[in-house]
């Protein structure tokens, strides 16, 4: 992962695509944050040109038309994403839905912080650990 | 007074009303237990003997249409030798002595000043002083008037069933010293039978009987025997009367011979009786046999049936059906309940077998038979059963059975007291149906709830982070351009929304932990549990936490158990004073059920009229402004006791220190459910 390696945010809440973006600023990450609204736009986004520098995926769970469960699932289906980093941030913190979507293969669960600045320094947690953990190269 | 004459009655034959008044005062202010008839003349004296029986007879000697001594001679005829005394004004000698001859006891002259009425009574109680004299003539006399009734009976319009009972009450009114008689008619063709039986002798001082056995030929086929059952020491029936009784039983049963040709004769008296009137002892106590049971049950009956007229009303008009059965099972009796409740009319029912009423025969020989065997005083609980009506119809009831015994505990028949419980089983059934579906609709309208609740907590989250990161946008990226007031009324915007953020994050702790539907318990060490949730707070910032050092292992949910224990932490260290830092001290302790964790604290305490208003949702008893909480802490502490079958308490004194203790079973079993 490097600087121009892309991430995607999967979120249908404005205000929080807002929050996120907000924060993604003020932590100055350099990588390109890009927004789609639910998971069928996920898929969509991935089947682009696009998808081919991506390397993280921040993702909310609860959302409509392809929650982010569903979602995962096409993802890990897929063998060109098999082990892309997801990580889940979502306010459905049901001990299930946990367990279900690590099942699934989600890479980290974090409950949404509830306030900007927790918001913040998560966002800047993820950053530096991501920017520096190594994939297999994609198939 | 008390004598031993059964018989206690005078005849006062009198014309003089005035005689007759204070004869009759001072007789029965002597003998009070006497009964007295009056009579003003001899033919008024002959209408009162014809159904009268006195033992004394007081005669005046001038009567209207005949002397005394004509009254003696009648009195005598008619009722037999009994004590009569002679009244008189001025007597003459002749006369006198006539009438002792005729068998007068006694004369009493008459006097002006009534000295004559007290000597009447001394006469009087010289008689009746002599008792054995006074028993047996009136036995005597008994024996005349029975033969009188036996008359009256001759030529009745009864037939023979009612006629022989007839007889014998007539027996048994005329010797009513310990009598006790039964009519059997042997018939050839058909066996002995019992014709009726009757007697009014005192059952319980039967003693020693004597049995006499009357037997009589009525025709080639059929034989009669009439069998009385006499105390020992009472005169035996003469053979007069043995003769007048066979007479008039014969008679009366309207039995006819039948000759060789085939033509009918009635039977005529008189006939021979053979060995009639032979004595025979028994001993009531060892051998009574089957004729003198039967007996003695009338003889009951007879003595209880004023008792029995009152019985049989209440069992007539009970709910429940009567139903009496003999050792063969035949329904012989029934009540009206049992008409109404088994459909049947009382001819139908009478003869028939007992298990007709059970719908299942088998089920009645191994339970309802059954329960009758046992002897036991008490009666059993009541067997439930399946009954059948007259249409077929089954229906869920109850029955209790009661054997009836004699004296040597042998059955002789069983009550079955049936009780219908077809509206108590369909009223059992709908109020089952009603509480299910209740019980489904509770559980329904739960999981709405739960649902609900979750939905809108976790809904408002959302916003309300929005709310207060905008807030903190606008307050961070506009403070150059916002004045003093402005920037208070972000600051107020910010605490509203964290305080909103606050409850809601309660208030989805709370129903989760409200409408879970089970927990996993696992064993945990309350002492590292504290100590966990302890080190996670800042209550070691702002005072001092004492934890005792003995702490049992129990079995718990550790997620419940830790927020519970946070909560109680919180609301030690919130409501510190402001003067003094807080200091908590975690207490264990432990009851015969539960364990108790004690949380004391030196805060601000809680007023008496508040205390059981902290465990309720919401219930803030300080204000805002001074103290940061939403109210719910307390219940979710409270819910977490409830799920480990427990409570919370708390005691607290106002400025010194409030102390909470929450409770866990011990009995709460690992891996276990509880809701």
């Amino acid at each position: 992962m490097d600087a121009t390696t892309e991430v995607l945010l999967v979120e249908d809440s404005d205000d929080d695509v807002f929050f996120m973006q907000r924060a993604w600023e003020q932590n100055a990450i350099p990588n390109p944050l890009n927004v789609v609204k639910n998971g069928k736009e996920c898929l969509d986004w991935l089947d682009t040109p696009q998808s081919r520098k991506l390397g993280l995926i921040l993702m909310d769970i609860n959302m409509p038309i392809m929650d982010g469960v569903e979602c995962l699932r096409h993802i890990r289906a897929n063998t060109q994403f098999e082990h892309l980093p997801v990580i889940i941030l979502s306010g459905n913190q049901r001990p299930q839905t946990v367990t279900q979507t690590y099942k699934i293969g989600c890479n980290s669960f974090i409950e949404k912080p509830q306030n900007y600045d927790d918001l913040q320094e998560t966002v800047d947690l993820i950053h530096r650990y991501w920017y520096n953990n190594r994939l297999p190269s994609a198939i | 007074m008390s004598n031993s004459v059964a018989n206690t009655s005078f005849l006062v034959v009198e014309d003089n009303p005035y005689d007759l008044h204070a004869i009759n005062r001072s007789l029965s202010r002597t003998f009070d237990d006497w009964s007295i008839y009056t009579a003003t003349s001899l033919q008024h004296m002959q209408n009162v003997l014809s159904n009268k029986l006195p033992a004394i007879g007081i005669v005046d000697y001038h009567l209207p249409d005949a002397t005394g001594l004509d009254a003696i001679k009648t009195l005598k005829d008619t009722v037999g030798d009994i004590p009569v005394i002679l009244v008189t004004a001025g007597i003459q000698a002749r006369d006198a002595t006539e009438a002792l001859k005729l068998g007068a006891i006694d004369y009493v002259e008459k006097d002006h000043n009534g000295r004559y009425l007290t000597q009447l009574t001394e006469t009087v109680q010289s008689i009746i002083t002599q008792p054995q004299y006074v028993q047996l003539e009136t036995d005597h006399y008994r024996e005349l008037l029975f033969v009188n009734d036996l008359f009256a009976y001759r030529n009745g319009p009864y037939g023979p069933t009612h006629t022989a009972r007839k007889l014998l009450e007539t027996i048994c009114r005329h010797f009513p010293q310990h009598t006790a008689a039964t009519i059997y008619v042997r018939d050839a063709s058909r066996g002995r039978r019992k014709l009726t039986a009757v007697g009014q002798a005192d059952t319980s001082s039967l003693g020693t009987l004597t049995r006499y056995s009357l037997e009589f030929p009525v025709s080639s086929q059929v034989s009669g025997q009439i069998v009385l059952y006499r105390q020992a020491h009472t005169r035996p029936l003469s053979d007069r009367v043995s003769s007048m009784i066979l007479l008039e039983l014969t008679n009366l049963l309207r039995y006819t011979q039948v000759d060789a040709k085939g033509s009918t004769t009635p039977l005529r008296a008189p006939f021979t009786l053979p060995g009639h009137g032979e004595p025979q002892t028994i001993d009531s106590n060892n051998q009574l046999d089957m004729d003198l049971l039967q007996v003695k049950l009338h003889l009951l009956d007879a003595e209880n049936k004023e008792k029995d007229a009152r019985f049989d009303n209440v069992i007539q008009s009970l709910p429940d059906a009567f139903v009496y059965a003999n050792l063969q099972h035949e329904i012989t009796q029934v009540n009206r309940s049992f008409t109404r409740i088994f459909g049947y009319l009382m001819d139908e029912i009478l003869g028939q077998n007992v298990r007709v009423l059970y719908a299942d025969p088998q089920h009645f020989e191994t339970s309802v038979d059954a329960q009758f065997s046992p002897i036991t005083d008490l009666p059993d609980d009541p067997l439930t059963i399946e009954f059948k009506r007259k249409s077929g119809e089954v229906f869920p009831g109850e029955v209790i059975g009661v054997s009836v015994r004699d004296d040597k505990d042998k059955v002789l028949g069983n009550f079955h007291i049936a009780r219908d419980l077809t509206d108590q089983v369909q009223a059992e059934k709908s109020l089952e149906t009603l509480n299910e579906s209740i019980d489904q609709r509770v559980e329904q309208r739960t999981q709405e709830i739960r649902t609900l609740v979750q939905k809108i907590t976790h809904d408002f989250r959302a916003p309300t982070r929005a709310i207060n990161n905008y807030a903190a946008f606008l307050e961070e990226d506009y403070k150059a351009v916002l004045d003093e007031t402005g920037l208070r009324f972000i600051a107020a915007i910010r605490e509203n929304a964290s305080y909103f953020q606050t409850l809601v994050q309660n208030l989805l702790d709370y129903s989760k932990n409200r409408y879970a539907q089970e927990y996993a318990y696992e064993r945990v060490n309350i002492g590292a549990l504290i100590e966990r949730v302890v080190a996670r707070s800042d209550a070691r910032e702002l005072g001092t936490v004492v934890i005792a050092p003995e702490w049992p292992e129990i079995t718990a949910n550790t997620e419940l158990l830790e927020q519970a224990i946070s909560n109680l932490l919180d609301n030690a260290t919130k409501y510190a004073r402001p003067e003094r830092p807080p200091h908590v001290e975690f207490i264990a302790e432990e009851t015969v059920t539960h364990w108790g964790i004690k949380v004391k604290d030196n805060g601000i305490g809680i007023a008496e009229s508040d205390i059981d208003k902290v465990f309720r949702m919401f219930e803030r008893l300080q204000t805002e402004v001074e103290y940061v909480g939403t109210g719910i802490g307390l219940a979710i502490v409270k819910s977490v006791a409830e799920a480990h079958a427990g409570d919370v308490s708390v005691t607290s004194t106002v400025g010194t220190g409030s102390t909470f203790t929450i409770y866990l079973s011990k009995e709460i079993k690992q891996d276990g459910r509880n809701n």
